[in-house]
């Protein structure tokens, strides 16, 4: 078991070490690369251990996103306070959508997931007064500071950046080695016998729901607070499927498959944006690609061929 | 304008948006009444039926009325060709899984919308309609002179408003014709009811799918034609009729046919009516929620009694 | 971001203060001045009572405020605001909030479905309407001959800067013309039914002449001159007329990073958009709103 944790510590000290060699351009990809690679580890739990595909998990983002920016924007809260903020507004409303989504299943839950991103997108575009729409807003410069430190400053970015990835990868990787854990898998592998052993289910998903958005709300938070920008497209549906596609291509139920699907699915649109501006055109062929062909995504096959004990 | 003709001009907008949201929620609902699957590029079928139609008219040319018609006709069957082949590309090939076949098509969506806006490109383009006449309705009121009729300001339409409502009843009927009447309807509720006790008694279950798969895409095809020479086609059109016909045929009951076409009718004429009294907006954020509702609390829709 | 990004939106949100230092907008000028340099000729000229039309976000609210303020200022009257999600395609049921006694209609529509719009508002007056007065967004890209638009005739817009060539087209204009391969009518010469975006398309060119002029002054060598490019661009002011502003002088504030120039009301006659009327600069200045001089870098 001691290796698994050597692995993931070993990958937070690889990148820790990569700041220093890293070119400019490679090195705040990186850091954009770690806080939506959160965003994933969030969405795995959900959909990776528990097995409830959600299609809206933008919502929670955008929680944490907007909870932070409007915290800063309307009452002058410093970023540091505003950011706890932002997970706490993610917390609250995964448990409310949560409370309500988990009465259904399969593909009622995702249409209703769905609806409810939607729903939020709406909202944000309703509220423009104070949201500013579609257009979004900046986070000044000069509040992008805690105890003296400049969050714009590329080089604590990315020490912030891995901060936030390292403390969520070593919670992952804690949460499903731990008892809970193993129920949330129970859970995703038959559910019906997993009641029949007597664990309360729902309250399991509950708890995967919500420690699900408010990872993705702490993402939303913090990628408002590095970049410095507060916008609705982060709101809208294919930043939901954006999560989806990550963990499908790292590899579902793997705690080290949404970074290096992030990862890869970065570098392939940035790649191909050389030849292309439809960036989604990538996705939609990776998506469809994954379905037919890796359902396991890439660590998922790794596992299955070389590393079974991979976490 | 007054309360009357305000109603009046807002029902016949209702009844154009109703007219084409029927016909494509009935194509989103007969692939899920069949196949059970949910076709989330349902969408971007009716924008390429709009856009086949721009290039079609754009290509024959001529009299504007000929090259409609042609287009009514091929547009849609293009569209459903397509479709046939992307179920036999991906969607076989997931075996109809339902979740796995969501996330394919919500692949499909993406590659068929940039594969559009890499070709057709970004701009708007508008179909000639083959007659569009403007003609006013006349109202009554009760004046210093009595009843009398009067011309009230905006209270008008156009002659092929009233074709596109025309358009979408022949093709509904068409549809129910085929389903309720036809060996080939007979074989689709036979697939509907019992896909498994079907291909026992020898019915190829498979391309029954692909048909309906193509068919389901056609519908939306014919209603995008029908609705292009007043909106115009464009790449990112897809979306707003996902959207209602996603609410249509959820609130309708998931694969009753009966219940969409009521829920259809029911919600594109609300959507004019209730925009009168609510921001659009607004509008639309009551009807997400009302889907995440009636999923949440009633499954089997509002009209429905089959509980899926 | 520490990048000069060189703004060409029209949007208000440099002026007022909302980006930061590395933030200008100096080749077009913002929706703030053009709306409130349209009230006097609106109001003196077309009539008191205004329904607005515009789009539903940040863009379309700059319109709805800036403008419901100036022409109060004229002593006119907002009647109606009517606002249109912008990914809205059929528009006749959004009319009757139109009130009966509206002098003028103001209308701003952008997107995809702009044509829609126009055509839908022709039909729903018929032969009777009020006056129009529009924003040339509505219509950019447009070709004022597609039937169903007719009923323009005699309306008038603002344009940032003329579609056709005007009687007194200045050597600037047709030099810029030339440049960018656009014929007289505002299309392309390749193709006469390829309608440019006239009216807005020469805030790039301007920028980009500034962007070079700023870097020639700061005598840039790398990234490490970014500062010095912008308060190169900063130290700005004057812009007369020339081939690298054929759309007119202009008057660039350093500490709000906002350009300020003349503005166009051209009208509908035999089909093509005739110059009615030219402001003074002077009509599109407003007080500052932020100084973005005093942060630093």
């Amino acid at each position: 078991m001691n290796r698994a944790l050597a692995l993931h510590i070993g990958l937070i000290a690889v990148l820790f070490a990569l700041q220093f060699t890293l070119p400019a351009y490679h090195h705040g990809n990186l850091a954009r690369i770690m806080v939506l690679a959160v965003y994933a580890m969030g969405y795995n739990v959900m959909f990776g251990y528990t097995g409830l595909l959600s299609l809206g998990h933008a919502m929670f983002f955008t929680a944490g996103m907007y909870g932070m920016g409007m915290a800063t924007r309307l009452w002058d809260v410093p970023v540091g306070p505003a950011f706890l903020i932002g997970v706490l507004a993610g917390s609250v409303f995964s448990l409310i959508v949560g409370i309500l989504a988990l009465r259904t299943k399969g593909v009622a839950f995702m249409i209703v997931t769905l609806m409810f991103s939607q729903a939020t997108y709406l909202t944000i575009l309703l509220f423009n007064d104070v949201t500013r729409g579609d257009e979004g807003f900046v986070i000044q410069q000069a509040k992008r500071q805690v105890a003296g430190i400049d969050l714009s400053d590329p080089g604590n970015r990315y020490l912030v950046a891995l901060a936030l990835f390292a403390i969520v990868l070593l919670a992952t990787l804690r949460l499903v080695r731990s008892p809970t854990g193993r129920v949330l898998v129970a859970i995703r592998e038959n559910e019906d016998r997993a009641t029949m052993l007597g664990y309360d289910v729902w309250r399991h998903k509950l708890f995967a729901v919500v420690m699900s958005g408010t990872i993705a709300a702490a993402a939303g938070a913090a990628y408002g607070v590095l970049f410095g920008t507060v916008g609705a497209s982060f709101a809208e549906v294919p930043f939901s499927i954006l999560a989806l596609l990550y963990v499908l291509l790292g590899g579902p139920g793997t705690v080290i498959g949404p970074f290096v699907g992030t990862l890869f699915m970065f570098y392939l649109r940035d790649i191909s944006s050389s030849f292309t501006d439809a960036h989604l055109l990538v996705s939609g062929i990776v998506l469809v690609l994954l379905t037919l062909y890796a359902r396991r995504g890439i660590l998922g096959i790794v596992r299955e061929r070389w590393l079974k004990w991979l976490p | 304008m007054e309360f009357g003709p305000h109603l009046i001009l807002a029902m016949l907008e209702g009844l154009v948006q109703a007219s084409v949201l029927t016909l494509t929620a009935l194509g989103l609902s007969l692939v899920f009444g069949v196949m059970r699957v949910v076709n989330v590029a349902h969408g971007e079928f009716f924008m390429l039926g709009a856009v086949f139609a721009w290039w079609i008219t754009s290509l024959i040319g001529g009299p504007a009325a000929l090259a409609f018609v042609i287009a009514l006709v091929v547009a849609p069957i293009l569209v459903g060709l397509l479709a046939v082949a992307a179920d036999w590309l991906v969607l076989r090939r997931v075996e109809y899984d339902p979740e796995r076949t969501i996330v394919a098509t919500i692949g499909l969506l993406f590659i068929i919308q940039q594969v559009t806006l890499m070709t057709y490109g970004p701009d708007a383009h508008p179909v000639a309609p083959p007659f569009n006449k403007r003609f006013a309705i006349p109202w009554f009121e009760f004046g210093e002179n009595g009843f009398q009729m009067y011309w009230p300001w905006g209270l008008s339409t156009t002659t092929y408003k009233l074709f596109v409502i025309f358009g979408a009843i022949v093709a509904g009927l068409g549809l129910w014709l085929l389903m309720a009447r036809s060996k080939l309807g007979l074989i689709l509720r036979a697939t509907q009811l019992d896909s498994e006790m079907a291909q026992a008694f020898g019915i190829p279950v498979e391309r029954v799918y692909a048909f309906v798969f193509g068919l389901g895409a056609a519908l939306a095809a014919f209603g995008a034609v029908l609705v292009v020479p007043i909106q115009q086609a464009h790449y990112l059109m897809g979306g707003d009729p996902l959207l209602l016909s996603f609410i249509v045929v959820i609130i309708g009951g998931l694969g009753s046919l009966r219940g969409t076409v009521v829920a259809a009718i029911l919600i594109g004429m609300s959507d004019g009516i209730i925009s009168v009294f609510f921001t659009p907006t607004l509008a639309k954020i009551m009807a997400t929620l009302l889907v995440a509702m009636v999923l949440v609390y009633r499954p089997q829709g509002l009209f429905g009694t089959n509980a899926e | 971001m520490k990048l000069p990004y060189f703004v060409v939106s029209e949007g208000h949100h440099v002026a007022s203060g909302g980006l930061n230092r590395y933030t200008l907008q100096p080749g077009i000028t913002d929706v703030k001045s053009q709306v409130q340099a349209m009230a006097p000729f609106v109001a003196g000229n077309l009539g008191k009572k205004v329904t607005m039309i515009f789009p539903d976000f940040a863009f379309g609210h700059d319109h709805r405020d800036f403008f419901s303020a100036a022409i109060e200022a004229q002593g006119g009257q907002v009647v109606a605001k009517i606002a249109v999600p912008p990914s809205e395609t059929s528009f006749t049921r959004y009319f009757p909030q139109i009130p009966r006694d509206t002098d003028v209609i103001y209308h701003v529509m952008v997107g995809p479905a702009v044509l829609t719009f126009v055509k839908e508002l022709g039909e729903f007056f018929g032969p009777n309407h009020p006056e129009i007065f529009g924003f040339i967004d509505s219509l950019e890209a447009v070709d004022l001959a597609t039937p169903g638009l007719e009923f323009l005739e005699g309306s008038y817009f603002w344009e940032g800067n003329p579609r056709y060539a005007q009687v007194d087209q200045s050597e600037h204009d047709k030099f810029f013309r030339a440049a960018v391969g656009v014929d007289d009518n505002g299309a392309s010469l390749s193709d006469p039914g390829d309608i440019s975006t006239y009216s807005h398309m020469f805030g790039c060119w301007e920028t980009l002449h500034i962007i070079k002029d700023g870097m020639e002054a700061a005598n840039y060598q790398g990234p490490a001159d970014r500062a010095k490019l912008i308060e190169a661009v900063e130290a700005m002011s004057e812009m007369p007329e020339s081939q690298a502003h054929p759309q007119g002088a202009k008057i660039f504030n350093g500490k709000t990073h906002q350009a300020f120039g003349h503005q166009y009301i051209t009208k509908v006659t035999d089909g093509r958009l005739v110059l009615a009327h030219t402001t003074s600069i002077e009509d599109t200045l407003y007080p500052d709103e932020t100084d973005y001089t005093t942060q630093s870098f």
